[in-house]
């Protein structure tokens, strides 16, 4: 196997810079750490995952601080991410018609950019709960600052922001990993291989190759 | 032990704050240093060492002349608790067959959700601690078959304390025989509030007494609505995940093709 010859489906492409590993690591490890002590927290039967944490009363901690780690990396994320995670077209349109090649056909994919439509799709999700859950938070955190009236109606939409992002974020490890053989490496290494990139982001492959050829 | 109820017949009342000193004592609790602030309402508001309080307030009468009311404020230890709903901490706020919520301030981790879930924002904060502290019904004293030092301490036979259908009994009776504005609170609100009043005035005149307390519908969509929508989201997407795998597979690149120049 000649991983680094060029051209072929072994060669190896940096699809991902340094620094959006390093804001990807801190987003998905504090969004990570979030979901095990905020659970630990909502639900009584699983109060006791705050063991490994020292207690409720050290895990309420631990979620405070993993929260502002979440704020401060999902503000990176939102700025760098945005013109190719918010912006759709009408290829990620026939994408969605297609339910994205997953579910009843594989036929008839429409070559995705660097983000595919379904990627944009949790962009969204992720950018707008960034928002609720930090906000909320916050509030949440400091509740005398802001008052009863204003804590009391952040109880329902932090739980909402749980709801609609839970299920999401599974989806979302899932098919960065087990669903996609050869993902995970644009977020380790930030290498993937030709043939990943043929398969996955097409669209983005033949701009990179415009870029990189004399 | 029977279920109880604490009959504070405000019409009695002196304000002579011997309860505020006697749960003090009982509790061990210390005096928080306050101004002057024109009034004999002391301290301000419940706090953390003040889980009972005389509150004061001057109205006037229907003969134009300034009356004084008082209320003694403490938790109502309420049958649908909004504090036993919004606690995260399994054990932290629990019930007493006599019909105590009781707080243990020891399991408490500080998130304050008792306090915004409580229609009487009885709960309190210690930033010391860390920790929420509130009147317990000296449920300590109940078991010993004693009662609360609050109602021991009373001159005046404001406040009572007893079995619950004599005391509900005996509460319909008084309101009666006051006549006019005078009323039971608390029977009928909250499942029944272990605390109940009989109020000389409408129970909209008395200050920070709300006329028909409730647990705010955002409690309840909070923790019964998107509470177990959160665990469904979590459990649907890890269903849908291990569906996929099994039925579709993973997406793999082809590598056999060999190493055609892509366009």
């Amino acid at each position: 196997m000649s991983s680094t010859v060029k051209n072929s489906n072994y060669e190896l492409i940096d699809v991902t810079t340094p620094f959006e590993r390093l804001v990807h690591l801190a987003f998905a490890g504090s969004c990570i750490m979030l979901f095990i002590s905020g659970f630990a927290l909502m639900f009584h039967t699983l109060s006791f995952i705050s063991t490994v944490f020292g207690g409720l009363y050290v895990t309420k901690y631990v979620h405070n601080f993993s929260g502002l780690l979440f704020a401060v990396s999902g503000l990176f994320a939102v700025v760098i991410w945005f013109k190719e995670g918010a912006i759709f077209d009408a290829d990620d349109i026939k994408w969605f018609m297609k339910g994205g090649g997953y579910l009843w056909t594989k036929e008839g994919i429409p070559p995705q950019g660097r983000f595919n439509a379904g990627q944009k799709m949790y962009f969204v999700l992720k950018a707008s709960t960034w928002a609720l859950m930090s906000v909320t938070g916050i509030i949440m955190w400091f509740p005398y600052f802001f008052g009863k009236e204003i804590t009391i109606f952040c109880y329902p939409l932090h739980a909402l922001g749980v709801a609609s992002l839970a299920g999401a974020v599974v989806v979302h490890g899932f098919l960065g990993s087990l669903g996609n053989p050869g993902t995970i490496q644009a977020m380790i290494t930030g290498k993937c291989t030709r043939a990943w990139a043929k398969l996955q982001h097409a669209k983005w492959l033949k701009e990179y190759d415009e870029k990189h050829s004399k | 032990m029977n279920e109880k109820i604490m009959l504070v017949d405000l019409s009695k009342c002196t304000a002579c704050r011997s309860c505020q000193v006697a749960c003090k004592n009982w509790n061990g609790l210390p005096a928080v240093p306050t101004i002057n602030r024109g009034t004999y309402q002391n301290p301000p508001d419940l706090n953390a060492q003040t889980y009972t309080l005389i509150r004061f307030q001057e109205i006037e009468a229907k003969d134009g002349a300034i009356k004084w009311l008082f209320r003694n404020d403490k938790c109502f230890h309420c049958t649908d608790a909004g504090c036993m709903k919004a606690c995260p901490v399994p054990g932290c706020i629990t019930r007493t067959e006599s019909g105590a919520v009781v707080l243990d301030s020891t399991k408490c981790i500080g998130c304050k959700y008792c306090y915004h879930a409580c229609p009487f924002s009885v709960p309190q904060f210690d930033a010391a601690t860390e920790k929420m502290y509130k009147c317990h019904w000296c449920h300590d004293r109940q078991a010993e078959g004693r009662i609360p030092a609050c109602a021991k301490a009373c001159p005046t036979g404001t406040i009572q304390f007893g079995d619950k259908d004599a005391m509900i009994t005996l509460a319909g009776k008084r309101a009666k025989e006051l006549g006019g504005d005078a009323s039971v609170y608390g029977e009928k609100h909250l499942d029944g509030t272990h605390v109940v009043y009989v109020l000389t005035e409408k129970p909209e005149v008395y200050e920070k007494l709300p006329v028909n307390p409730k647990i705010s519908p955002l409690i309840f969509l909070w923790k019964d609505v998107l509470k177990p929508f959160s665990m469904l989201s979590f459990l649907g997407g890890l269903g849908a995940c291990a569906l996929y795998y099994l039925i579709k597979g993973p997406k793999r690149p082809k590598f056999e093709e060999g190493g055609e120049k892509h366009e």
